[in-house]
């Protein structure tokens, strides 16, 4: 593989994230585990998830703040009737916005001063992952999925790495695994124990990179 | 592209000062290639590069073939055309300043408004519209397959699509240009490098007041000195809605994108409308409270700066200069 190598990392803030999400007791009999490779540069985030689960719901929402003219977190996860929370922890104003017709995600929380936070329902379309931007700094960009389950992992990549690992628990009726990559297609994938597969990560009819997944 | 040790230590140095601690904007620092967005992930091919040069100097590319895009983005006037607002091919003018193209390889949004999300559909607008250079592109492209020497350009720069005239290869060829007019190499960088000596005793104290108590780092802000945001900072008649025509929203109207500040010096006039002619003039617009209030961005508050504080952040200003030099190609 090409570029550099950051699998111990990841595997052990995976491993962590894990822990904090469904608790040290969790016994789930099933891991999903794998390697996501880029062949040029890697996206800011992505997004691997399970579908089928429901456990976010009725759960509070995600926060996203802004500081230092970014989003402090490229992506959160929120799910169906939950609330993203948008705060400005910045010395300057700012704004938050989503135009996405095709999820059916379109508000404008307007001027953002200094200190404040504006709450706006998670209402678009299941399974969608809305970007969202500020008017006033067009360069600050983040996204708010729109996902029930529990089993998901947000990966945030590095510049100057192409090839990461992941591994999560996962209970072994959830047998599809989806990803989701800002601008590429969307990625679906059924494995049964044992099963391991290796799909193309395709923009634009090319290909961009290589995800390999297996179920443990 | 230029980085060492004394980079990073600086650059740490900054990083965890009081003083820097006292700002909360994206640090001032040197553009780094590794951030730029190209759009296929990569740089483009020289040959694409030479291509999109040639392009943007030949006057095929307007209807009357009396204008090419290096007629208003003269890199010998700092890329801009030195009026207050731009000329249309017919010798009309235009309603905006001609905006320079250094360091675009970064930006975000395009045109004063933000309308263009990529150069690539920027560097066709002004081609098409009817005030500018009025050539249609399907008339364009067949003007184009006229001659040998594009053809065979075209077949070299764009082996995947067959050498393919099109306007997705034609403003590949003029975007993929655009983004290496790259500057880099100013008496602040190498100040930054940790040269001392590169910058002098006015625009070392200018740097100061242009994070501090000037706060043009509010807006002005990361390697390019552009937050690449839109603001109305009181400028005009309040009359063009700027920003506010491409998007709705109380944030965005009349207001206008932040400009990158490398080699400003050789920019001017400045503002979205070419109203003023001097960076000290553009200062003292910050200090004397503007006269449209309407929109105003809430980061248009008042400062003091005394006549020798004005001309030392213009120091600074001047210590942004690296100009590009571009040797015309012979255009077939």
């Amino acid at each position: 593989m090409n570029g550099k190598y950051c699998g111990l990392r990841g595997m052990s803030r995976l491993a962590g994230l894990a822990v904090l999400l469904l608790g040290p007791a969790s016994a789930w009999s099933g891991e999903i585990s794998g390697t996501i490779s880029f062949e040029k540069k890697a996206p800011v985030v992505g997004l691997i998830y399970l579908p089928g689960d429901e456990g976010l719901v009725g759960k509070d929402g995600p926060k996203l703040d802004q500081k230092d003219q970014r989003f402090t977190k490229p992506l959160v996860v929120g799910a169906r009737g939950s609330k993203v929370t948008f705060k400005n922890s910045d010395t300057i104003a700012h704004n938050v916005y989503a135009e996405d017709t095709k999820a059916g995600a379109n508000f404008d929380i307007g001027l953002a001063p200094p200190g404040s936070e504006h709450e706006t329902d998670i209402g678009w379309k299941e399974g969608m992952v809305v970007q969202v931007g500020c008017k006033i700094h067009p360069k600050m960009r983040a996204w708010v999925a729109n996902i029930s389950s529990r089993f998901h992992q947000v990966l945030e990549f590095e510049k100057g790495i192409k090839t990461y690992d992941f591994a999560f628990e996962a209970p072994g009726n959830l047998k599809e695994v989806r990803v989701w990559l800002p601008r590429y297609d969307p990625v679906m994938v059924e494995l049964a124990v044992g099963e391991e597969k290796t799909v193309d990560l395709m923009k634009k009819g090319k290909k961009y990179g290589t995800l390999l997944v297996k179920r443990g | 592209m230029k980085r060492n040790w004394c980079t990073l230590i600086l650059g740490i140095g900054l990083t965890f000062s009081p003083a820097w601690l006292l700002f909360a904007q994206p640090p001032l620092g040197t553009p780094d290639v590794d951030d730029i967005e190209y759009p296929d992930d990569e740089p483009p091919d020289p040959a694409v590069v030479s291509l999109g040069k040639t392009l943007f100097f030949d006057t095929r590319l307007s209807k009357n073939q009396k204008m090419s895009c290096a007629t208003c983005h003269n890199p010998d006037l700092g890329f801009g055309d030195g009026f207050g607002l731009g000329l249309g091919s017919e010798g009309n003018r235009l309603g905006r300043n001609t905006p320079h193209l250094y360091n675009l390889a970064w930006n975000v949004l395009f045109f004063w408004d933000g309308r263009a999300a990529s150069l690539e559909d920027q560097a066709l607008g002004p081609i098409e519209a009817e005030g500018e250079m009025n050539m249609n592109l399907d008339d364009l492209i067949p003007r184009l397959q006229k001659v040998p020497e594009y053809v065979e350009a075209f077949r070299k720069a764009f082996p995947a699509e067959q050498g393919r005239i099109d306007k997705h290869t034609l403003a590949a060829a003029i975007a993929g240009f655009e983004r290496t007019l790259i500057s880099d190499d100013s008496p602040f960088d190498r100040y930054l490098e940790g040269d001392a000596q590169a910058m002098s005793e006015e625009a070392k104290r200018g740097l100061a007041l242009f994070k501090g108590k000037a706060k043009c780092i509010n807006c002005h802000n990361g390697p390019n000195l552009t937050d690449n945001g839109f603001h109305n900072i009181g400028v005009g008649d309040g009359k063009d809605p700027g920003r506010g025509s491409i998007l709705a929203g109380v944030t965005t109207q009349g207001a206008f994108k932040t400009p990158g500040l490398r080699n400003v010096v050789l920019t001017a006039p400045y503002m979205h409308d070419g109203s003023v002619g001097s960076l000290e003039a553009v200062v003292r617009h910050y200090v004397d409270a503007p006269k449209q209030k309407k929109n105003l961005s809430p980061l248009m508050v008042a400062i003091e700066l005394d006549d020798f504080e004005i001309l030392d952040l213009v120091a600074f200003m001047g210590a942004l200069t690296d100009p590009v030099e571009i040797k015309p190609p012979v255009v077939p």
